[in-house]
């Protein structure tokens, strides 16, 4: 008899024990934790865990079938090569946002109602905003207030969402919709998991903030939001129409601004964009290969995105920059760090013999399969658009495209290569034994990916798009530019909001001091003069212990007054958990 | 009689990668899929056009957007933060 062992507990309990450890000794623990997690998981037996009773709710934190395993598998796996590669941070905030985020995304996966999802769904988008904001750059504070504001957007559509839906069925549960029956209610919650998703239009937070996280906090972040996303899209609204075409849609929106994109993990999170899309389609769709195909596909898209993150990261982290304008020329002294980069970006195209091809390919032959020719057709177009801008355009003008231009590079630690080994080697595998990953899948599999044609198809496919590159690589050169996106409507909204505080509103209030002047201070004067005889005569003895008490609260609480809405968040949050154990406990 | 000429003044690697592609064609004569998705997928060749069409076509669409309406200059949003900050801290 084996046991049920959460995950989120192992991640949150490192998270407690690195906060107090120093972090020389406390940076030994993540990837303990993690590997730990990969054996929980694989020992853990299916069924109904860790129900508990809170606040008279019935919360149920342990759905283990395999759905929810196939996703557990490779969140585990992809936290031990994260935590290898982030071995060498000396900044403990990292390691303890890192812990919790994955610790929500655990418990995401494994939650059966949807107020345990809720509460793990914002854990993630809490601590992956401290993953933006910890690289402590002017650029990654605003773009962390951005991740953050659109996050409790969708946080709170899901909210809505599930209490409507609490009203009118009496019941927390997370179960399958129907798309016939789906209800309001169902809408918005599926529109708050989407932002996550970064179906489009709702993606910009993503191509805005993960370029701006820290090296590490990217890795994290490309495997985990958006994977847990669509694992709920599966788990909730498989075969809704609409996510069918948005998924193909985001496939094409992905590729195109990816092929006029600069900075390389800019574009690499187009890219999410992108294969997330061939996920969304094949939820969509909705019939069991193409269901299928979205579970293979997040689970290789997480091994060969993380490892783009990494070889990526490791060029923004030696050279300084991951503008392509900036690099160039770098194979010499950079050859390994091509050579990862490569395995993922051969993943990413689905070339034979790497992971993406075995997984993609089971969706766009679904997507066929179920006569939804056009879907197809527009997953194909993705394919050649993530070979042309990831597997060719980003490499080339990285690498090679000129003479090296001399920057001075940072030594790369030896932790980073190992993590990049291991996800390099694992994208190889699974592109040589795909039936590792079809046994975990949640249907039975009977496609076969190595065929002639198959194979045939998908060289000549990617062939011909590495001659359209040589024919248009003049045209492709990358351009110092910021290409308009979506965050520019987002961003409209917020300067509004702020135009309306200085103009209107400060008018009101300017108006509004100008009376109190003039009326209201001049009472208050009289009304004071007459309490400070009141005070002198009688009440000075009794009061002078209590002033003193107040100024010191005072002078406490000031301490708190930063001016800095990342404290108050940090402070809110901790005030929000002693609280919260407060009333478990008692 | 220009095309082949080009093609001889093109470098090594570029004669062996159209070497590499002109065979795959080949094989698509005897290689080909039993039960095509749609009619245009039995024509030899098909998806070889279709990787070299896309390909250029989506460089020419979207390097074509980005000159045109969707390419600003790298500080287009910063400048509006920078000022907004400035703003702040006079109100301070």
């Amino acid at each position: 008899m084996t046991e049920f062992i959460h995950p989120s507990i192992l991640f949150a309990g490192c998270a407690l024990i690195v906060i107090f450890l120093p972090v020389s000794i406390g940076r030994w623990f993540p990837p303990v934790a993690a590997s730990m997690a990969v054996l929980a998981v694989l020992i853990m037996p299916q069924g109904s865990h860790a129900t508990v009773n809170y606040l008279g709710l019935t919360l149920s934190m342990g759905r283990v079938d395999a759905l929810s395993l196939v996703f557990a598998h490779v969140f585990a796996i992809q936290a031990v090569i994260g935590f290898i590669f982030a071995f060498h941070i000396e900044d403990r905030a990292q390691h303890v946002a890192a812990l919790m985020y994955i610790a929500g995304a655990f418990g995401s996966v494994f939650a059966a109602d949807y107020l345990t999802l809720f509460i793990f769904w914002e854990m993630m988008s809490v601590s992956s905003t401290f993953l933006v904001w910890l690289r402590r750059t002017p650029a990654s504070t605003n773009s962390g207030f951005r991740y953050f504001l659109f996050h409790t957007i969708g946080g709170l559509m899901l909210l809505a969402g599930l209490l409507l839906r609490y009203k009118a069925t009496g019941s927390f549960a997370f179960d399958s919709v129907l798309p016939a029956s789906a209800q309001f209610y169902d809408y918005l919650i599926m529109t708050g998991f989407c932002v996550n998703a970064a179906v489009i239009p709702l993606h910009a937070w993503l191509t805005d903030a993960y370029p701006e996280a820290t090296v590490t906090g990217a890795v994290f972040m490309s495997a985990f939001t958006t994977k847990t996303a669509v694992y709920v899209l599966i788990r909730g609204f498989s075969g809704f129409e609409i996510l069918g075409i948005m998924g193909t849609l985001m496939t094409l929106y992905g590729v195109f601004y990816a092929t006029i994109e600069n900075d390389a993990r800019r574009i690499l999170a187009y890219h999410i964009v992108s294969q997330v899309g061939y996920m969304v389609a094949g939820i969509g769709i909705g019939t069991a290969m193409t269901v299928n195909g979205a579970c293979a596909h997040a689970y290789a898209h997480i091994l060969y995105k993380g490892l783009l993150f990494m070889s990526a990261g490791t060029l923004l982290y030696a050279a300084g920059t991951s503008r392509l304008t900036e690099l160039g020329g770098l194979f010499q002294r950079m050859p390994l760090v091509f050579f990862w980069y490569m395995i993922a970006a051969v993943s990413i195209s689905g070339v034979p013999l790497f992971s993406g091809f075995v997984s993609k390919t089971i969706t766009i032959a679904g997507a066929a399969e179920a006569h939804h020719l056009w879907l197809a057709i527009g997953l194909e177009i993705a394919a050649v658009g993530t070979f042309l801008s990831v597997g060719i355009k980003l490499p080339y003008f990285a690498f090679f495209a000129k003479k090296d231009p001399g920057m001075e590079l940072a030594p790369i630690p030896v932790n980073m290569h190992i993590a990049m080994g291991i996800a390099g080697f694992l994208c190889f595998f699974i592109g040589i034994y795909p039936n590792f990953l079809y046994t975990l899948l949640p249907h039975s599999v009977e496609y076969v990916p190595y065929t002639p044609w198959h194979v045939l198809q998908s060289s000549m496919l990617l062939g011909f798009t590495g001659l359209g590159f040589y024919f248009m690589r003049h045209k492709l050169k990358p351009e110092a530019k910021l290409n308009l996106d979506f965050d520019y409507f987002y961003r409209m909204v917020g300067r509004s909001v702020l135009a309306f505080a200085r103009r209107p509103v400060e008018a009101i209030d300017v108006w509004w001091g100008e009376f109190y002047r003039i009326g209201g201070l001049k009472g208050l004067l009289k009304m004071a003069a007459g309490s400070a005889w009141f005070d002198k005569s009688a009440i000075d003895g009794v009061v002078d212990g209590s002033a003193y008490t107040v100024q010191k609260i005072g002078r406490f609480s000031s301490l708190t007054q930063s001016g800095r809405l990342q404290d108050y968040l940090s402070v809110a949050i901790v005030v929000a958990l002693s609280v919260f154990a407060l009333i478990w406990f008692i | 009689m220009s095309f082949f000429k080009q093609l001889m003044q093109e470098p090594f690697l570029a004669k062996a990668m159209y070497a590499v592609l002109a065979a795959m064609v080949v094989l698509n004569l005897f290689i080909y899929p039993y039960n095509p998705h749609f009619f245009a997928e039995k024509i030899p060749g098909f998806w070889a056009a279709f990787g070299l069409g896309v390909a250029v076509a989506l460089a020419r669409l979207a390097k074509g957007a980005a000159h045109t309406f969707l390419g600003k200059d790298p500080d287009f949003y910063s400048k509006f933060d920078n000022k907004s900050s400035e703003v702040l801290k006079e109100t301070k």
